[in-house]
C-alpha cells in the first residue's frame, strides 16, 4: 500500500516492514550495572538507544558508561570514547583510547536527565561505534550538563547486547531500545 | 537515598523480558572501584 496512509487503509506485514523503526526494548534501570541482552540482531544494522530518567541513587556526581557484550560483557581495552560540551556557558571535553569501557555521561541525584544515541553496526562484524548527546544534572556543577558524545571499541565481535554502567551508585530510569530498518 | 544494594547487576534479556540480579563478582567490585578513582568531567570550575 502506498504511502502516505490514510483512515481506513489495512496495513499488511510488507508495509510494516517498511516502517523506518521498530522498538526492541523497553529497560528498567535499577543496578549499579544494568546488562541488556538479546538486542542486537543481523535484523538490523543500526539501533537507537534512549534513556530518560536518569537518576544515581547518592546524589555524588558519578560517570555512567557503556560496554557491549554477548553472553558477558567485553571488558577488552578496546573502547576509545570523547565528549564536548557546556554546561552554563562553560566548555569542557574529554576523552580517551584504550578503555575498557566508554564513557556516556555523568549525573547526580533525582534532577533526571537522559541520552540518546545511535550505535552503529553491533552485530556486523566491523568496529562498533556510537554518537549521539546527553543532557544530565550534576551537582559538582550545580548545572545540567549538555554533551555530544561518541566512541565505540575497535573490535570485530559482533555484540548482543549492552550494559549501562553506574559507578558505585544504583542507577534508575528508562532505557528503550530501538532499530532501524534495513532497505 | 543508599549507595548500594545487594543487587549490583541486574540484567534485562529483551527476548524472554525477564529480569534477574545478582551481586558483583570480586572482578567487578575491583573494576568498579578503579572507575571510582576516574576524574568525574566537568569538574568544578574552581577546583
Amino acid at each position: 500500500m502506498t504511502y502516505p496512509w490514510v483512515s481506513g487503509d489495512v496495513l499488511n506485514a510488507a508495509d510494516l516492514n517498511t516502517l523506518g523503526l521498530v522498538r526492541i526494548s523497553q529497560t528498567t534501570l535499577s543496578g549499579v550495572t544494568n546488562s541488556i541482552s538479546n538486542v542486537f540482531s543481523s535484523t538490523y544494522d543500526n539501533y537507537r538507544i534512549v534513556a530518560h530518567g536518569l537518576t544515581n541513587a547518592s546524589g555524588t556526581t558519578r560517570a555512567v558508561d557503556i560496554r557491549f557484550r554477548t553472553s558477558s560483557d567485553d571488558t577488552s581495552a578496546n573502547y576509545f570514547w570523547s565528549m564536548y560540551g557546556y554546561y552554563g556557558a562553560t566548555p569542557f571535553n574529554s576523552g580517551a583510547g584504550g578503555d575498557t569501557s566508554a564513557e556516556l555521561l555523568s549525573l547526580s541525584g533525582t534532577n533526571g536527565g537522559g541520552f540518546s544515541i545511535d550505535v552503529h553496526g553491533p552485530n556486523v562484524a566491523t568496529a562498533t561505534t556510537y554518537g549521539g548527546q546527553s543532557i544530565t544534572y550534576q551537582g559538582n556543577v550545580s548545572s545540567y550538563v549538555t554533551r555530544m558524545i561518541g566512541g565505540g571499541i575497535g573490535t570485530a565481535t559482533q555484540y548482543t547486547g549492552f550494559s549501562i554502567i553506574g559507578v558505585t551508585d544504583n542507577l534508575g530510569g528508562t532505557v528503550t531500545v530501538y532499530g532501524y530498518t534495513n532497505p | 537515598m543508599s549507595d548500594n544494594t545487594p543487587d549490583d547487576v541486574i540484567e534485562f534479556d529483551a527476548l524472554t523480558g525477564k529480569y534477574t540480579s545478582r551481586p558483583f563478582t570480586d572482578e567487578e567490585r575491583a573494576d568498579n572501584q578503579l572507575r571510582e578513582q576516574a576524574p568525574i568531567t566537568p569538574s568544578p570550575p574552581n577546583a
